[in-house]
């Protein structure tokens, strides 16, 4: 662990389309405690050093997903990524791979939007909705414990492989989120769900890599939520309901 | 709600078969290879004794279900790799009936290799 209390270099990725010239990474000595994280790094920059840096941020507590960016070789949150744990005394910071920049960190987020709302993610029920609420047992909540936590970062969609070469392909956090309302036992969209995602651009196109899984700072795995969507796929397949 | 989702699955028997084939293919070749070098007092290999081992049933069962599942799995990879190119849905189509095509025909030249050995 390297020492507190001092400054490091950090180097921000810098674009600017309206001025038009190449992109470029401008360095800051930033002074750090044990407790810095490389958004606090970045609002001091930008409030101190240069008013001009570009960046999303939000909730500041790992809630929102909007400073997502790549830190260090690795897709990570600003926010919680402590500036010591690094253990370099060198932060390099990009926008989020193959995400179109619209400015320095910035990244233009539509095409995963698009995405994300093929799925249709939200709850999809055929009956009239119950007085007070629908009501889940401890297993059917435990079902979906951990997909109803991806805070939408888009740190597995920028660093999947095959969301980088196939544009149509939904990607690690579509299906997560398929995942989560085909397993949520209040859903009634049944097969409607599975056939929104069992196709050449949606489950089949995950050659299970692990990169979202390695890169999604909340632990959560959509690569197994993938696999788990091909079972059930195949399982209607054989049963002849699909 | 169904008229805005898609009607059919697609890519599923593709996504399991290769699944399948690959383990096949894992004991089938553990078959080629054992038959191939490692039969204890094997004579040497002359044409006369891998006449006789090719006239055997089993033997032909074996090498045509090698050769079939071989072409289906490397077909059907590659069929995965050209699909990750994310290609339109007709140019897919072509790409399956390409590969069908060629993999048939290769199966069927493959056989016809063992076909004086047949009866």
């Amino acid at each position: 662990m390297m020492a507190t209390n001092q400054n490091v270099t950090l180097k921000a990725y810098r674009y600017d389309p309206d001025v038009g010239q190449e992109p470029r990474y401008d360095s800051y000595q930033v002074p750090i405690d044990e407790t810095t994280t490389v958004l606090e790094a970045l609002y001091y920059i930008l409030e101190r050093v240069d008013g001009s840096l570009s960046f999303r941020s939000s909730c500041r507590s790992a809630v929102c997903g909007s400073c997502a960016m790549f830190i260090n070789g690795m897709n990570r949150l600003a926010c919680r990524t402590q500036i010591v744990a690094l253990n370099s005394r060198e932060v390099r910071i990009a926008p989020l791979p193959h995400l179109p920049v619209i400015k320095d960190l910035v990244v233009d987020m539509a095409g995963f939007w698009e995405k994300y709302e093929r799925v249709r993610p939200y709850l999809i029920t055929t009956v009239a909705s119950p007085d007070k609420e629908w009501p889940q047992s401890e297993e059917e909540r435990k079902a979906i414990e951990e997909a109803i936590d991806c805070i939408l970062c888009a740190c597995c969609h920028s660093s999947c492989t095959m969301s980088w070469w196939d544009k149509g392909y939904l990607g690690p956090a579509a299906l997560l989120k398929a995942y989560r309302f085909a397993a949520d036992s209040r859903d009634q969209a049944g097969l409607e769900r599975l056939r929104l995602v069992a196709n050449e651009d949606g489950v089949f196109r995950c050659h299970t890599i692990f990169n979202c899984t390695e890169d999604c700072p909340k632990g959560l795995s959509p690569t197994f939520a993938i696999q788990e969507l091909k079972k059930r796929v195949l399982w209607k397949k054989l049963t002849f309901q699909m | 709600m169904s008229e805005t989702l898609a009607s059919k699955a697609q890519g599923v028997w593709a996504w399991i078969l290769q699944r399948v084939s690959a383990v096949v293919l894992l004991l089938l070749l553990g078959i080629h290879m054992g038959v191939m070098h490692y039969i204890p007092g094997e004579p040497l290999i002359e044409f006369t004794s891998v006449q006789v081992r090719v006239k055997s049933l089993l033997f032909q069962v074996v090498d045509a279900g090698l050769l079939g599942f071989v072409l289906y799995h490397a077909f059907n990879g590659l069929r995965a790799v050209i699909f990750d190119f994310g290609i339109s849905e007709g140019w897919q189509h072509a790409v399956n009936w390409v590969l069908i095509v060629a993999g048939v025909g290769l199966f069927i030249l493959g056989i016809s290799a063992l076909r004086s050995f047949i009866g």
